[in-house]
């Protein structure tokens, strides 16, 4: 199995409204990234974290991964968003295919989004930077419309 | 009845290095992009003058990135003389 793309699970979709999740940045949540080999299989069914597939601890990089930085919701026109800082993971070697952003706070640490990096990615003894990209109505990684 | 759309996940960027971090380049533009995106269907006049506000942004941060990193280098070297590491802070000196 391989990543084939990125998606918003639909579970996520059903927690938004139950209000599962907060992404403010004083009353929020933890979310986390985690990094995937290529035999990761997820999909928009999938519902939360899994250490299976994940990249060993390596450098900066401890199983579970990364927190991101929040960045308050906002809007922009009619769309609403949100937006995490940049990640990176320092002094580590890392072969990764795709990661998954899942909020860390909530029971079960629920699957947010699954981000395909569309190819094998590769540090050694290096830096591994995870770019978001602009938080705008069209390419803020979490957007409601 | 009311429909939410939640937008199609844009894929990030991953930048890598080996052995070593990020150089300063690539640092300075991942910092200009978060600070400043100029739309394409923005009027021409708008889009030269943020351009131009770009250009002076990354002469900027790429000066002071620089700075940041000569300077926590030094710190780094005096740590290891102050710990006996001569041959440590040496071989910092030489990056």
């Amino acid at each position: 199995m391989a990543f084939t793309g990125n998606f918003m699970p639909t579970s996520f979709k059903v927690e938004i409204l139950k209000g599962v999740h907060n992404f403010s940045t004083g009353s929020g949540q933890t979310f986390k990234l985690a990094l995937y080999n290529n035999s990761a299989s997820f999909t928009a069914a999938t519902t939360a974290y899994t250490t299976t597939n994940e990249v060993a601890a390596s450098g900066s990089y401890a199983l579970g991964g990364g927190t991101l930085t929040k960045v308050t919701p906002t809007s922009s026109g009619t769309t609403a968003l949100t937006d995490f800082a940049d990640l990176s993971f320092t002094s580590a070697t890392i072969t990764a295919f795709g990661a998954l952003i899942y909020n860390d706070t909530a029971t079960g640490n629920p699957a947010v989004a699954v981000l395909d990096f569309g190819g094998s990615k590769a540090s050694t003894a290096g830096t591994f930077t995870i770019v978001f990209p602009a938080a705008t109505a069209t390419g803020a990684i979490i957007r409601i419309a | 009845m009311f429909e939410i759309k939640t937008g199609d996940i844009v894929s990030p960027l991953v930048k890598t290095s080996n052995y070593g971090g990020l150089p300063l380049e690539e640092l300075t533009e991942l910092c200009v992009n978060r600070i400043i995106g100029v739309s394409e269907t923005a009027p021409p006049e708008i889009r030269e003058q943020a351009k131009y506000f770009r250009v002076a942004l990354e002469r900027t941060i790429s000066e002071y990135l620089s700075r940041a990193a000569q300077s926590e280098r030094a710190s780094c070297i005096q740590v290891c003389v102050q710990g006996g590491e001569v041959e440590a802070a040496n071989l910092l000196r030489r990056i």
